[in-house]
């Protein structure tokens, strides 16, 4: 048996498998926004009841006048075309759907990514410490704030977080992506490459000052985000290590004369990650769709602020466009995580 | 006296537990001399494997201990926790009953054997592995195999590289807590003919705990009959087969299967609750012997013949 070839030949088969699932959540989706109530033709007018000419001109214009399976392949062979069609309806009307989620995507990865990264910092290492100390202070500490930072409300925490720092400290931005009109990369020919994620738009600039400015706006919402999810982490984190910290193999290691911290932080922390990388991950793409909440009360426009405005204004094509663009991520994101867990986990590359 | 290498007196291992205490073991005294090969019988449940790992130290928290254990005149209470871990798997070692969930499943045979040797020497990785596929080689398990994972094993392999990692530093003492029972027939006699061998070459001790009366007689010096946290019976193994004092040591010779015999003989009743045992003989509750004061007063440990022990009222009856 090849050692490395195992892992490889895992992920190729799991990049594979890859195409299917994308296809069946595609599938879902096309089902799902045809079979919910609402006629996007009669949205168009706003609730007001049009001329049936203009309703049968608009059914016509959108394809729906076609038969289902048309419908089906037209809609796939746009998607994988990268045709997300337009808005038609509400605050975008006419816009492309997929300039409509790109230009929000970058917002919204930096919030994903910053709020990750405090979640993880915060509740992994609290959920490792409460987990090798059961029943200590320590662990009864990190459970009450694990409850409480989960229960608090999201926009709550966001806001004392803006009171605090923002408007009585003034140590950060209380609201928006950037302080100034300058935004990075926008500048002719600055840039080669642009992300429209400021802090790396601001990297690729070599702008320290501009980085100082992008990171500045990020700290409160990754924080206000972080927060609240590392209280779900540290419980995730602590129910694993409690499961492996008893188990038959951590007590074999004390057995072989293992030193204690070996056996926490090697043994019992390294087979507790499995799971929760699991967990972890699919936590972070759901943070990907967009974390309307954080966005709304930090003035970001990201894709969960997208989402709502057009769940609001029935606007069928930005919905569709952008349920298709989030199950695209959860596949991208299912993936990483299955193989990240067969780096970790010998027994999964099978 | 130099040659005893284990010495438990009056031990006692509670666990606690929302109930109550569990009386795992309660009062158990016993020695193990230099090469010597002490069988620990009785049902499961009885407290067996509980005395096993009192004696490496590694109970859960929470679990009280009483008593003496000394190990070559170390009282192993006293000794600070590092002293403790540097004992283990050093000059003690265990092996235990299930070998599939015993080695780490995310680390290779050579990442545990590396990590075993380097917890007790300074010595290179490079020396650490030569040492492994020297403890590999020895019980049968080639050198290309130790990248391997476990889950790449069977069970009898498993079991061979966790008796290759015991003795890999030369324990004085080797505890084995039931190390066939999960295994096929063919594989336990492999494995009791490594540990014979291991005794006779490296004059090894060796506590053995089993619920195999057939193993006993086949490897143990003597052997001790523990039921319910203490134990009932101990002598030399022909002794203690001849002329089993206990009710309960002739109980479970009596249901060993005979080839003349076919029919099987079993003790009524079930084990008893550790957390409330019965008063005074615990074992009267099962006993057809049992009397009025089988239910009043403990039975005292009584020298029936020289090392021949037993705690049991009518002992004499029995002789």
């Amino acid at each position: 048996m090849a050692r490395d070839g195992s892992l490889f030949a895992y992920i190729l088969t799991r990049m594979f498998l890859a195409i299917p699932m994308l296809l069946i959540l595609l599938t879902a989706v096309f089902v799902i926004l045809r079979v919910l109530p609402g006629d996007p033709v009669l949205a168009l007018w706003g609730g007001r009841s049009p001329p049936p000419s203009a309703i049968e001109a608009a059914r016509h214009e959108l394809g729906l006048d076609q038969p289902i399976a048309v419908q089906y392949l037209t809609y796939l062979r746009k998607i994988f075309t990268g045709d997300f069609g337009v808005s038609i309806g509400g605050t975008y009307t006419g816009q492309s759907v997929w300039s409509l989620i790109s230009g929000r995507f970058p917002a919204t990865v930096e919030i994903a990514i910053g709020g990750m990264l405090v979640a993880s910092l915060v509740g992994i290492p609290l959920g490792v410490l409460a987990g090798a100390h059961r029943d200590k202070p320590v662990d009864l500490a990190v459970r009450i704030f694990g409850t409480i930072i989960w229960v608090i409300p999201i926009f709550w925490l966001g806001l004392v977080l803006q009171l605090i720092f923002g408007v009585w400290l003034r140590w950060l931005p209380a609201n928006g992506r950037w302080s100034g009109a300058d935004v990075p990369c926008t500048a002719p020919s600055s840039c080669q490459v642009r992300t429209g994620m400021y802090t790396v738009d601001s990297l690729i600039e070599r702008n320290p000052a501009h980085f100082v400015n992008a990171v500045a706006h990020l700290l409160l919402p990754s924080l206000t985000l972080g927060l609240v999810l590392s209280g779900f982490f540290a419980k995730t984190v602590r129910a694993n290590m409690l499961r492996t910290i008893s188990a038959d193999f951590t007590e074999a290691a004390r057995a072989r004369g293992v030193p204690g911290r070996a056996v926490v932080y090697k043994h019992a922390f390294k087979n507790a990650l499995v799971p929760v990388v699991t967990v972890l991950g699919l936590q972070f793409a759901i943070l990907f769709a967009g974390a309307v909440l954080t966005e709304k009360t930090f003035s970001i426009e990201g894709i969960g602020i997208l989402l709502l405005n057009a769940v609001t204004s029935k606007d069928m094509s930005v919905i569709q466009g952008v349920v298709v663009f989030y199950a695209t991520i959860i596949v991208v994101i299912s993936l990483v995580i299955d193989v990240i867990g067969a780096m970790i986990d010998p027994r999964i590359r099978l | 006296m130099s040659d005893t290498v284990l010495e438990a007196s009056r031990l006692r291992v509670y666990y606690s537990t929302r109930r109550g205490p569990v009386k795992a073991v309660d009062g158990v005294s016993f020695e193990l001399s230099r090469g010597e090969t002490l069988g620990v019988v009785g049902e499961t449940g009885c407290g067996k494997s509980t005395l096993g790992k009192s004696i490496l130290g590694i109970l859960p928290p929470r679990t009280t201990v009483e008593g003496t254990l000394r190990f070559l005149g170390k009282d192993l209470a006293s000794l600070p926790r590092e002293e403790l871990r540097k004992i283990r798997g050093k000059e003690i070692a265990l092996i235990f009953q299930d070998p599939m969930t015993r080695l780490d499943p995310l680390f290779t045979i050579e990442d545990h054997f590396v990590e075993t040797i380097r917890a007790h020497e300074d010595v290179s990785k490079g020396e650490a592995i030569e040492r492994a596929v020297k403890a590999l080689a020895s019980m049968g398990i080639p050198e290309s195999r130790l990248k391997h994972y476990p889950h790449e094993f069977s069970g009898g392999m498993r079991q061979r590289i966790m008796i290759a990692m015991s003795l890999v530093m030369n324990p004085k003492l080797l505890i084995a807590d039931e190390p066939t029972t999960s295994l096929d027939v063919i594989v336990e006699a492999q494995i009791l003919e490594i540990l014979e061998d291991l005794r006779r070459v490296y004059k090894m001790s060796l506590l053995l705990i089993t619920h195999n009366l057939g193993i006993v007689a086949e490897v143990c010096d003597r052997l001790a009959v523990m039921y319910a946290g203490k134990f009932v019976e101990l002598g030399g193994v022909r002794d203690v087969f001849r002329t089993p004092v206990h009710p309960y040591t002739q109980a479970l010779l009596a249901s060993t299967i005979h080839l003349e015999s076919k029919e099987l003989f079993s003790i009524d009743g079930l084990p008893p609750d550790l957390i409330d045992p019965p008063p005074a003989c615990r074992f009267h509750p099962r006993c057809t012997y049992a009397q009025e004061i089988c239910r009043t007063e403990e039975p005292a440990w009584v020298e029936y013949r020289p090392g021949h022990f037993a705690a049991c009222h009518f002992g004499k009856d029995f002789l």
